[in-house]
């Protein structure tokens, strides 16, 4: 579903040039669920990002699917991201400003989907990620774990091919952060191909494959054999 | 500690810059305003406070049902109102506006415009700085007159005057004072001369001002029903007996005159007459109008001011968290705050002045005044409003900031408080509110003023110039030998003469009887071919003829209004009609030979009386009696034209008089001058005022828009596309817009509904302004807002994303 070869992220400013990752490779395929960790600065989030299309590589190759799109506009890639891919962040990165079933629903404005359908499809998701009796509520006045739930639902609502979480976790306490674990955990298991950064080698017991990264590169890719009981408290 | 103040608030400063030109170039306009308006108003109030005891100091007007009421009285009131009620010390006539005057002493000749007849007793009432000679002196004698420092200067230079003898229409006078006039005054004359007699007691004309002082404490309105009392004990009872008829009958039938009293220092801005005297009216609407402009003016200001300090709040929390952790108590933070803003204020403040400075003489050339910035009471007032407003201004985002709680504020847990973003959007609605007034306001002046400068005015104003005419003797003969004269001129078409030249702003009545119908009429005394010269159209009969002997010796033309009021509209030609100079015992009456349709002789904002013509040779009196002479000039060689008339003038007239002349057009331009300048004011004022709003929407749209980046990103990586956040985020400035636009329309067309109906003639409420208005309105947020929008699509998503 993904491949990246050769693919080089440069930041440059006036004075200083700081590669972030470095002639980087890695395939992630169909159904698969994929962490990517490394210390701070290792350039994990700068990938992550790439692969969301949120940036542009400034050389290398990115296939998303059939498609060749590290020279892709800003507009293209925003296309494609629409339909394709949704995000989970850490900081949640709702709008505070709408409630629940708001936020969820925004995606589905953006792709133009019709209103009877976006009903029928938010009260799904409200319903599998388990907080249909907050739909009206606003952001802040749900807990850390609840936020996030909301901000998965909105990354699944459009139906995408591909979830992009960095960090879902970092910002909830383990008891809510193992709730959204399994949350994924459950969508990778419904066949969603996920991939996300964290710094928990916890949580990224519950992906299948984990590949770590030290200054722009990879330096070990290692297939999960599922050790962990999902209902460990 | 103050130190720290500076240095953070000129940091702060540097990063929102556009913030702090925004708070202190509102507050400067509004400062700079309200100081001008101020000095204004105050150099207005100031007409006559220098006067002592001018608390017991009234003047006399007269009003009846018919006749309105006029600012002059008879001698019989000054006689009787002293003599008959104990508590009026003392009375005083004074002619009602200024002559010109020629003083001529050996070779030298004066000219001046402002000449005042008066009583022995004026300095009584009005005590003049005496800078040479004495006031008994001039009281001694009616040959002696009194003169200002500047026309003594004219007159002898740097020797004294005093006992100079000064020739002055043919008789001599002696120079017993020479004065300066302490501050703004109702006479603010350069020549005082005498009353040639003492006034013998006559009810039947109302020629001079009439000043009464009142004993100290007096309640002016039991003074006022005595003089009634006298009125009616002295003036009507008499009568009633000739004219077999009871007091009832005559306050039903006729009315019977009233007495109103104005104190003196509100003659000027105040008066209840429609003439307020040689000192002119002010115009209080205009300054009250002003007043609240520059008063809004600050409003909107602080408006700026404190939506821009709590939305730019949320920039600061980190400071007042790292603060409060520190130790520094609520109360600290407040005062530094409220400090910062003190320090803008004081800054505007100094710019306002600079500025006023700058201002002040165009200010001056503009109103005809000679306001200066020294006015330490004024100051003093301005330096207490620019208190007083930066502490309201500072103290609630002082508040608000200081508010913070310190852990949450650390932990970036800061967020918008749905109050404050209410109050903040109350207020931008506000400001849009005002500036939408403004907008409909300038529209709607302008179209009245368009309407009046446009309107036909029922006479020809083109192309004609006025010649003043002096105090010259045997005016009539001059009159008619200037124009057998100059009636030959290749570049003279036509030359007339009319008592009253429209547009003077001086017109004079008498009565108009017909049967038992009598009111008081404007008169005017006209030369034959007047009403073609004017090209005022005939409705009913003819206009005079050299052709018709009677012209001259029994015939009038009236206006249409004086024909409908005397009831005989429907058929005037061959009535008999009498007029107030016909003496009772003489039982001549005047034979309507037309009627011609009413026009505008007395500026625009005043209603059309009842008017009629009469020929010059008519009555005994009035050949010595004419004011101007009128001339249709040909456009081309002008300047030629006025040189011939000027020489045969000088020549064969009188080279007495300087040689005065303007054109009708321009002189009836100044009836509406006040209109024009108050259009211009509101002009000025409401381009500083939308600008204002605008740099405040402006500044405020690039906070909150800031405010929202990290929604931005969230929209955009969530697939919105360019177009919808443009929208979401211009969104609420529109529904404010929108909201405010429903209230201004009805409150708008009420006030402008109000200043209309100050017109006698005025258009209908036009609808473009409510159209357009609103439609420039949503076009400049939608503008402005939307540049700011747009460049809120360019954001860096990523950042956002990550962090807030």
């Amino acid at each position: 579903m993904i491949i990246l070869s050769d693919l080089t992220k440069v930041y440059r400013t006036e004075e200083v040039e700081t590669t972030a990752i470095h002639k980087l490779n890695l395939t992630v395929k169909e159904g698969e669920f994929v962490s990517i960790m490394g210390t701070s600065g290792c350039g994990k989030s700068t990938l992550l990002n790439i692969i969301g299309l949120l940036d542009a590589p400034t050389s290398g190759s990115y296939q998303f699917g059939d498609t060749e799109v590290s020279k892709h506009s800003e507009k293209q890639r925003a296309l494609l991201r629409k339909a394709n891919i949704g995000f989970v962040f850490q900081n949640f990165n709702l709008i505070d400003e709408l409630s629940v079933y708001e936020n969820i629903e925004l995606p589905l404005i953006y792709n133009k989907v019709p209103s009877s359908e976006r009903k029928k499809r938010v009260n799904e998701i409200l319903e599998r990620v388990g907080i249909a009796h907050r739909a009206k509520h606003f952001p802040l006045q749900l807990s850390g774990g609840q936020q996030q739930r909301v901000a998965v639902a909105r990354a699944l609502v459009t139906n995408p091919k591909l979830i992009l979480a960095d960090e879902p976790t970092g910002n909830l306490d383990s008891k809510n952060g193992n709730e959204v674990m399994e949350l994924l955990a459950e969508l990778h298991a419904s066949g969603a191909t996920i991939i996300m950064v964290t710094h928990s080698s916890y949580d990224a017991q519950f992906s299948s494959r984990i590949v770590m990264m030290k200054d722009g590169e990879i330096i070990s890719e290692k297939t999960n054999t599922r050790d962990i009981d999902v209902l460990v408290e | 500690m103050l130190q720290t103040w500076i240095k953070i608030f000129f940091r702060n400063s540097k990063k929102n810059w556009l913030n702090l030109i925004v708070n202190i170039s509102g507050l400067t306009l509004g400062f700079a305003g309200l100081l001008i308006v101020l000095l204004y108003f105050n150099d207005e109030e100031s007409y006559n406070k220098w006067v002592p005891d001018n608390d017991q100091i009234y003047r006399v007007a007269n009003t009846s049902k018919q006749n309105g009421i006029w600012h002059v009285s008879t001698a019989a009131q000054a006689i009787l109102f002293k003599s008959d009620i104990p508590e009026v010390e003392e009375t005083i006539l004074i002619s009602p506006f200024y002559r010109s005057r020629v003083l001529s002493s050996g070779e030298k000749k004066v000219y001046t415009e402002k000449a005042t007849e008066t009583e022995p007793n004026f300095f009584d009432f009005f005590p003049f700085t005496i800078i040479e000679g004495s006031i008994d002196k001039f009281a001694e004698n009616r040959k002696h007159i009194a003169i200002s420092k500047s026309l003594a200067k004219k007159l002898g230079g740097k020797q004294s005057v005093i006992n100079e003898i000064v020739k002055i229409d043919g008789n001599d006078y002696v120079i017993a004072c020479v004065y300066e006039i302490p501050g703004n005054g109702h006479y603010e004359s350069e020549l005082l001369i005498q009353f040639s007699k003492p006034f013998e007691l006559h009810w039947g004309n109302f020629q001079n001002e009439l000043f009464c002082r009142f004993t100290k404490g007096v309640t002016p309105d039991v003074v006022r029903k005595k003089m009634n009392n006298v009125i009616i004990e002295k003036n009507v009872k008499p009568q009633l007996a000739k004219n077999n008829m009871t007091l009832e009958e005559v306050r039903e039938k006729y009315g019977i005159m009233e007495v109103l009293l104005e104190q003196l220092t509100t003659i000027r801005l105040h008066n209840k007459a429609n003439n307020a005297g040689p000192g002119g009216k002010g115009n209080y609407q205009l300054l009250l109008v002003l007043l609240g402009l520059s008063i809004l003016l600050i409003i909107i200001s602080c408006v700026n001011f404190i939506n821009l300090s709590t939305a730019s709040a949320s920039q600061r929390a980190k400071e007042v968290g790292v603060k409060k952790t520190l130790g520094l108590s609520k109360k600290q933070l407040i005062f530094q705050y409220v400090f910062e803003i003190v320090l803008q204020g004081f800054v505007a403040l100094l710019l306002g002045l600079i500025m006023v400075e700058f201002v002040l003489p165009y200010f001056n050339q503009f109103m005809d005044k000679e306001l200066t910035l020294l006015n330490p009471p004024i100051l003093i007032k301005l330096i207490g409003v620019a208190i007083i407003t930066s502490l309201i201004v500072g103290a609630i985002p002082a508040l608000y900031l200081a508010n913070f709680k310190a852990v949450e504020v650390l932990k970036g847990n800061f967020s918008r408080s749905k109050k404050g973003v209410i109050a903040r959007n109350v207020m931008l609605g506000l400001q849009f509110l005002i500036s939408g007034f403004f907008l409909i306001g300038v529209l709607v002046i302008y179209y009245q003023m368009s309407f009046m400068i446009n309107k036909d005015l029922g006479f020809d104003k083109e192309q004609t110039l006025v010649l003043d005419v002096f105090n010259i003797k045997d005016e009539y003969k001059k009159y008619s030998l200037l124009k057998d004269a100059l009636a030959k001129e290749e570049n003279i078409t036509d030359i007339t003469a009319s008592m009253f030249v429209p547009g003077d702003g001086y017109v004079n009545g008498t009565a108009l009887q017909y049967e038992d119908k009598s009111f008081n009429a404007a008169s005017n005394l006209v030369d034959f071919n007047y009403v073609d010269f004017a090209k005022l159209e005939v409705l009913k009969g003819r206009a005079f003829s050299e052709n018709f002997t009677s012209d001259s010796v029994s015939n009038i033309i009236l206006n249409e209004t004086a024909a409908k009021r005397l009831g005989i509209y429907d058929d005037p030609i061959g009535k008999q009609v009498r007029v107030g100079w016909i003496r009772d015992e003489d039982d001549r009456t005047l034979e309507v030979v037309g009627v011609i349709k009413d026009y505008h002789f007395d500026g625009f904002d005043v209603k059309i009386d009842p008017m009629f013509l009469i020929h010059w040779k008519t009555f005994d009196f009035s050949k010595d009696w004419i004011p101007a002479i009128q001339f249709k000039v040909k456009p081309e060689n002008i300047s030629q034209t006025i040189a011939t008339i000027e020489d045969f003038w000088k020549e064969n007239i009188d080279d007495n008089y300087p040689f005065v002349y303007k054109f009708l057009d321009e002189n009836f331009a100044k009836t509406y001058e006040k209109y024009q300048k108050q259009q211009i004011m509101f002009l000025i004022l409401s381009t500083i005022v939308i600008i204002i709003s605008l740099l405040g929407l402006f500044a405020l749209a690039t906070l909150t828009i800031q405010q929202r980046l990290k929604e931005v990103a969230i929209r955009k990586t969530l697939g919105a596309s360019v177009k919808e956040i443009i929208f979401q985020l211009v969104k609420s400035f529109l529904k404010i817009t929108l909201i405010s636009v429903l209230i201004l329309l009805p409150i708008s067309y009420y006030l402008m509904q109000n200043w209309l109906d100050n017109f006698i003639y005025r258009i209908d409420m036009p609808i473009w302004p409510y159209i357009i208005t609103p439609i420039v309105l949503l076009v400049l947020v939608f503008a402005l807002v939307g540049v700011k929008a747009v460049n809120a699509t360019k954001i860096d998503l990523i950042k956002y994303l990550k962090f807030e």
